[in-house]
């Protein structure tokens, strides 16, 4: 089993954690007074358009905005390829 | 931006997303990106693409901007450099630089890592007795070097020798960065909560000949800005 963490829970960041025996996408909104479904929208199309396997992530949102979640996901892209 | 303009900026660490956007929208003249002693080692990784993203997000800021790498001789400092290659960055802070071999190896590696109407300066950290006893000959040595700035490491460094005193250590980086044309800076003062403290020690500073310094709390901004620049 292979976990990688990249990110983290504090305010206005994003946790990205990337298990490989896990075989659907996770997602966990911290921030209630926005709606689950939008950052589920946003968080996935964002990641997905970076090439990451969705299937094999849990997120945890804490009021990221996309720039940071560019940099989360192409952190945890150069790791998973194994950087 | 004529790095003598830019006396001071908020010092922050690069691995902390909220720290990095405060600082960006803050109203300093300049910010420092520390990717070296206050992150982490397991967060460095992922804190260079925070900074990538970070420097193309606010690029509108208009602020100096400088990042605290380690040595590009290290396998670290490298891996942040081809990264970072080509974006927009005034200044380079590096310490551990010994030698002029050290700089000459180092500015080639700047030189071939960015375009060279885009190319940053060295901002020379003087952090051990190494860089001091030979820091005209590195800044001869140099073609990128703007500035000097003092670390507490060195004062560490010094308290186990008998025979030099911090003040005059520093005055001579002072002369020396006066005679070279290159911008002073003192050491980051932690202090932000005694701000009479903090005052006298910029005054004191400034007496000595700094130029500036950066700061870590928004409460020591303005005390810098009127020390320093008399605004």
């Amino acid at each position: 089993m292979k976990i990688i963490k990249v990110g983290s829970m504090q305010s206005n960041d994003i946790l990205i954690v990337f298990n490989d025996t896990q075989e659907k996408f996770g997602l966990e909104n911290m921030v209630k007074v926005i709606e689950d479904q939008l950052v589920s929208e946003v968080v996935k199309t964002l990641l997905d358009k970076l090439g990451l396997p969705l299937q094999h992530l849990k997120v945890y949102f804490c009021g990221a905005n996309e720039w940071v979640i560019k940099a989360r996901g192409l952190a945890m892209l150069d790791l998973i390829k194994g950087k | 931006m004529n790095n003598r303009d830019v006396l001071q900026g908020i010092f922050v660490p690069g691995h902390i997303v909220s720290q990095l956007e405060i600082a960006f929208r803050m109203a300093t003249p300049g910010i420092m990106i520390d990717l070296v002693n206050l992150v982490p080692e397991e967060d460095l990784h992922a804190a260079r693409y925070l900074v990538k993203e970070a420097l193309n997000e606010f690029s509108s800021s208009h602020k100096h901007i400088s990042i605290f790498i380690h040595s590009p001789q290290t396998h670290q400092g490298k891996e942040t450099i081809t990264l970072l290659t080509d974006e927009k960055i005034d200044i380079l802070r590096l310490g551990q630089i010994n030698s002029p071999d050290h700089i000459q190896n180092i500015e080639y590696l700047i030189k071939t890592s960015w375009e060279k109407n885009n190319m940053p300066g060295i901002e020379l950290v003087v952090n051990n007795l190494s860089t001091f006893r030979n820091l005209e000959a590195i800044c001869n040595t140099s073609t990128l070097v703007t500035t000097l700035t003092i670390s507490g490491q060195l004062r560490e460094e010094l308290a186990k020798q008998s025979d030099l005193d911090f003040d005059k250590v520093k005055k001579s980086i002072i002369e020396q960065a006066q005679r070279l044309k290159l911008t002073a800076l003192d050491s980051i003062n932690t202090n932000y909560r005694n701000l009479d403290t903090f005052r006298q020690d910029c005054i004191n500073s400034k007496h000595m000949g700094f130029q500036g310094r950066y700061v870590i709390h928004p409460s020591q901004i303005k005390i810098c800005m009127e020390i320093y620049k008399g605004v």
